[in-house]
């Protein structure tokens, strides 16, 4: 019998039919539209991707693609991802969520899963505040923004540099995009997925609603004119030396990757056998 | 990103799948923006994106009409043949937020079918395939005929529809 080849879907069947109650302007659009560009440029079937989030307005995205979602606790978005690819190898695990999910709240699990170097890939959607609670500064907000009314002389604390923590942590995979460059953006996601290890992509995505002056990224982001190097001390020279808006794969180095081997079934009885003292 | 970098668009069904993709890509940002404005009660302004979504669906539809029966090649999102200095993808839509008026919102369209109508017309141009150039001319009147009908829109706001829309609880309040 003749194998069923099922037609290659368009970007636009990976969308769910929920619509987005991001603002007008939000950067997470453009994210959105990248992500189901990627998947469908990649033609991975749908039952094959699990999308997984934490807590805040980039975290509500599982919502919005028709893959297998987990809308999770805040932070806490790379342990369930990790803990899924390590359970089933077999899909494609992408993590997604906002800059105060991954690294403030869940900035030691960033650290650890740059290391630990699982084969998924996870997109920042950074926009330097925390939009779902009303604008507070976040870990990478700069420390002379005022316009917080908790921290209304800044922050005064110097910004986390996630590339650099990331390179700092083991990660062999290191991009950033920006969600108004979609196009862009898909070409980071797709070599971000098939990059067998740990991919991590902050994207610069604006806060039209709490950071309306992040609409003069559009002029300010530029694409690298360096070719990506796989030299991780190359990489930390640009990386600490960069503009911040310079965008494209920072840093790119094969390194093993972990897969923990799978035992060879498990029943819920002798899954509870384990937890029996 | 030069002008000369863009890939060439070689015939007939190049040129119709990259003219689909990018009024399939105007007709799902309208949308969005159309959905997100109502959301946020910023109906007029929502009004004329909705206005512009229905503009794109028309021309999807004609362009696939021009597409049955031919094999359109498939291609990634960063091959898109745009030949214009700016990138429609990357267009001033993204400068929208809840308070946009609807003359902004109209104005900013503006801007992208202009982009749009310098893409078909500089493949008219450029081309020198006749079938190719045939239908770019035709899509570049066709999008001429648009831009005029979002001109009409734009001169007939009241003059309230210029200003941009007032929030009495701002979300950011400076101490």
């Amino acid at each position: 019998m003749n194998e069923i080849v099922k037609p290659k879907l368009k970007a636009s069947a990976y969308k769910s039919k929920l619509k987005p109650i991001w603002c007008p302007g939000c950067g997470h659009f453009g994210v959105l539209s990248a992500i189901t560009k990627a998947l469908a440029y990649l033609a991975i079937p749908k039952e094959k991707v699990a999308l997984v989030s934490g807590i805040g307005c980039s975290s509500r995205i599982p919502a919005y693609v028709d893959v297998f979602g987990f809308h999770g606790v805040h932070g806490r978005a790379l342990p369930v991802a990790s803990g899924l690819k390590a359970a089933r190898p077999d899909l494609t695990v992408l993590v997604a969520g906002g800059d105060g999910d991954g690294f403030s709240i869940g900035g030691n699990h960033f650290l650890h899963a740059c290391r630990r170097n699982l084969d998924m890939t996870y997109i920042v959607m950074d926009n330097e505040v925390y939009g779902m609670t009303k604008g507070q500064a976040s870990p990478t907000t700069s420390p002379d923004w005022v316009k917080s009314k908790l921290t209304p002389h800044g922050t005064g604390i110097l910004e986390f540099n996630p590339p650099a923590i990331a390179l700092a942590s083991g990660a062999g995979f290191i991009a950033k995009g920006f969600s108004g460059d979609p196009n862009k953006l898909t070409q980071l996601i797709v070599e971000a997925i098939n990059y067998p290890g740990f991919a991590f992509i902050q994207v610069l995505s604006p806060c039209t609603t709490f950071r309306p002056e992040q609409k003069e990224w559009k002029q300010k982001i530029h694409w690298q004119l360096r070719e990506t190097t796989d030299d991780p001390v190359e990489a930390a020279r640009r990386i600490v030396g960069s503009d911040g808006v310079t965008t494209g794969i920072l840093f790119k180095k094969e390194l093993p990757v972990m897969q923990p081997p799978l035992r060879v079934s498990n029943t819920v009885d002798e899954l509870c056998q384990e937890f029996i003292v | 990103m030069n002008a000369s970098d863009f890939p060439t668009i070689s015939n007939k069904a190049d040129f119709l799948a990259n003219a689909e993709i990018m009024v399939q890509e105007s007709l799902e940002q309208y949308g969005q923006l159309a959905d997100s404005m109502e959301l946020h009660n910023n109906t007029e302004t929502a009004v004329q994106f909705r206005v512009l979504e229905s503009m794109e669906k028309q021309q999807l539809e004609w362009i696939e009409q021009q597409s049955s029966g031919i094999d359109l090649p498939e291609i990634a999102p960063w091959d898109f043949a745009w030949h214009c200095e700016d990138d429609p993808t990357k267009s001033n839509l993204s400068d929208m937020d809840y308070l946009v008026s609807p003359a902004r919102a109209l104005s900013a369209a503006l801007y992208n079918e202009y982009h749009s109508e310098e893409f078909y017309r500089e493949v008219a141009e450029q081309s020198s395939d006749p079938a190719v150039k045939d239908l770019a001319s035709e899509l570049a009147e066709r999008q001429l005929k648009q831009i005029e009908l979002l001109k009409q829109r734009l001169r007939a706001l009241p003059k309230e529809g210029h200003e941009a829309i007032e929030d009495m609880d701002p979300p950011n309040i400076p101490e």
